[in-house]
């Protein structure tokens, strides 16, 4: 028995370590072809759907080393008794730091600082460093990320405003912020955090409108994803000064090609979709997604599955 | 009429003359200060004010600098010979503190590193490893008021604090929540080491090439204070031989820097212009704190800002 594994940066050793057990050999390849092949490890960049059976008839499970699936199509793939994972909560803490270290960047200016030096600027400085305490933190959704996010902002003396459709003030409160509606929280804060996962209901929930409600001097941090984004209503905030910068881990077209229109963007630091990312992280990536495999094969229900089989 | 000089041409003057309404000084921007008439000598942190002003203004009372360090006046000679130092204290504490948690934050994620290697056409793999701000070793040199602020903050932010100040108690250091410990200890134990401490002898070169070599191959270097605290050459050497992962530095031997300064061909390294004080608010406090302390001291008031007692 074969598991493809059609991402050539696994670790295919820990995978074998890890899948091994379960009777079957992990290897890299970038067709899925044969009667052998049981299982599909697979990355954001390799789209998987019920087709991939037409020529591995006997794949029982796909798991995916990432928590965003819309590469994969669940539905389609569990109608037809196939298992469908991905990872989850694997990097919750990176991507809550990152978030805070992207937010404290924008308020001390400090990107754009290291810019100015370089460029034989010393002062005075186009655009001030502010306060981060007592600055105000907006947080849009209240997943994990969410929460860690809040936390470290109070903790750091912000004062947090938080928007969700899906928590109740005290829930909100006890983590360290306060719900307010979306328009209040655009209107209010220095930050704007996006920590929503994307739905019918928020893609691009920040549109010209949203842009147009937050203060001129407050900063946008999108660690989340590009498709919460009008990227043309940002461009134009950006260069009409709208709003004060911007720092994007999430973009529409990753990697960023050469003429991403981004490169361009006035006041904005852009991020490799790194925010996940640590040793740790990294490795449980992988591994829960290899975990999922090995218990699928052995039998056993996956842990982090997106569609229950019939 | 007698005379305070400015040396800091960008020395706002709003406010100054009611401050010193009926003290009968008049106020002038100058790069010299010499005369029988100067009484004051006000400077900016990067303006000297050595024993030599004393000739050239025998009727000198008093002499400042607008800002928290002092290592650009001679303050003991000033003071056995009757001078008044001031300089001013609290005025931008919470910034330089935040402005160094910002900076070891940004250093252990990664974010300047990444945003110029996706500017350079790169993505992935990544030229520098993002680590986990939870849980890494925040090294704090120097408890002051600003090494306070920085290890609460670090502590808030969920990171381990680590300090050593041989002026403060071991037992205060544990009341912070901090552990104590000498600064080889630091030096081995931290992700990041970041200085408060003051420019005096003994801090000199506090971090040389033997202190940079005891620091972690992974660590990186935050230096919101004084340039002088660091030997630069050997920051320069260990950034290059890779012996440290990474440093920021808000301050520079020679501010502002030529372009001939050699940090800014050095590998791994995050420039900033001196910013680390400043907010809004803070911007104008010292210079309007200063000006007060000095029209305490013209009316015979005891001022804020006092370096040490005047007299030999």
């Amino acid at each position: 028995m074969r598991v493809v594994c059609i991402d050539d940066t696994w670790p295919l050793d820990r995978a074998n370590a890890i899948i091994g057990p379960a009777g079957a050999e992990v290897v890299f390849d970038r067709q899925i072809a044969g009667d052998d092949v049981v299982g599909v490890l697979t990355y954001p960049g390799g789209r998987i759907d019920a087709t991939v059976l037409e020529r591995a008839p006997n794949v029982r499970v796909v798991a995916t080393c990432s928590t965003g699936h819309d590469h994969l199509d669940a539905e389609g793939l569990a109608a037809r008794g196939v298992w469908c994972c991905r990872v989850t909560h694997f990097c919750d803490e990176e991507v809550a730091d990152h978030t805070i270290g992207l937010a404290i960047a924008c308020l001390r200016g400090i990107v754009m600082l290291d810019g100015l030096v370089r460029d034989g600027v010393w002062w005075p400085y186009p655009q001030a460093p502010r306060p981060v305490g007592g600055s105000v933190l907006g947080v849009i959704g209240f997943g994990t990320i969410g929460r860690g996010v809040i936390a470290r902002g109070a903790a750091l003396g912000m004062d947090v405003l938080v928007a969700s459709e899906h928590a109740a003030p005290d829930e909100v409160a006890a983590a360290g912020g306060r719900l307010v509606p979306l328009g209040e929280l655009l209107g209010a804060s220095d930050v704007v955090c996006l920590m929503a996962s994307v739905t019918d209901r928020t893609r691009g929930m920040i549109d010209a409108g949203a842009l147009a409600r937050m203060r001129p001097d407050a900063y946008l941090v999108n660690t989340a994803r590009a498709a919460l984004v009008d990227h043309d209503a940002l461009g134009a905030a950006l260069v009409e000064g709208t709003i004060a910068g911007a720092a994007l881990d999430a973009l529409p077209v990753e990697p960023a090609p050469p003429d991403a229109p981004e490169r361009a963007w006035p006041r904005t630091i852009l991020q490799p979709h790194a925010a996940w990312y640590s040793a740790e992280s990294d490795r449980r990536s992988f591994d829960d997604a290899a975990e999922d495999v090995a218990r699928v094969l052995m039998g056993e229900r996956p842990v982090s599955f997106l569609r229950e089989l019939d | 009429m007698r005379r305070v000089v400015l040396l800091d041409p960008l020395w706002p003057l709003d406010g100054v003359d009611a401050a010193l309404a009926g003290l009968d000084v008049r106020v002038e921007k100058t790069d010299v200060a010499a005369g029988d008439d100067v009484v004051a000598v006000l400077a900016a942190p990067e303006q000297e004010i050595r024993a030599d002003v004393l000739e050239r203004c025998p009727n000198l009372v008093l002499t400042g600098t607008c800002s928290t360090g002092y290592d650009n006046l001679d303050v003991d000679a000033l003071s056995d010979a009757g001078v008044v130092c001031l300089h001013v204290s609290g005025y931008c504490d919470e910034e330089v503190a935040e402005h160094a948690l910002a900076l070891a934050t940004g250093l252990l994620r990664g974010v300047y590193r990444l945003d110029r290697h996706v500017r350079d056409g790169g993505w992935w793999p990544y030229p520098v490893e993002p680590r986990r701000v939870r849980g890494s070793v925040l090294g704090v040199v120097g408890l002051g008021n600003i090494g306070r602020l920085v290890a609460a903050l670090g502590l808030a932010n969920g990171m381990a604090v680590v300090a050593c100040d041989p002026v403060v108690d071991p037992a205060d250091v544990r009341a912070l929540g901090v552990e104590p410990v000498d600064l080889p200890t630091l030096l081995a134990t931290s992700d990041v080491v970041t200085l408060h401490a003051p420019l005096v002898d003994a801090t000199r070169h506090l971090i040389d090439a033997d202190a940079l070599r005891r620091m972690r191959p992974d660590a990186y270097l935050v230096n919101c204070a004084r340039a002088g605290l660091v030997d630069h050459a050997a920051l320069g050497a260990a950034l290059a031989a890779g012996e440290i992962a990474g440093a920021a530095i808000d301050v520079l031997p020679t501010e502002p820097p030529g372009p001939d300064e050699p940090a800014l061909r050095w590998p791994n390294l995050v420039l900033q212009p001196h910013a680390s004080w400043y907010s809004p608010a803070a911007n104008l406090a010292p210079y309007r704190r200063q000006i007060d302390d000095l029209a305490r001291v013209l009316r015979g008031e005891r001022p804020q800002g006092q370096i040490r007692e005047v007299g030999a």
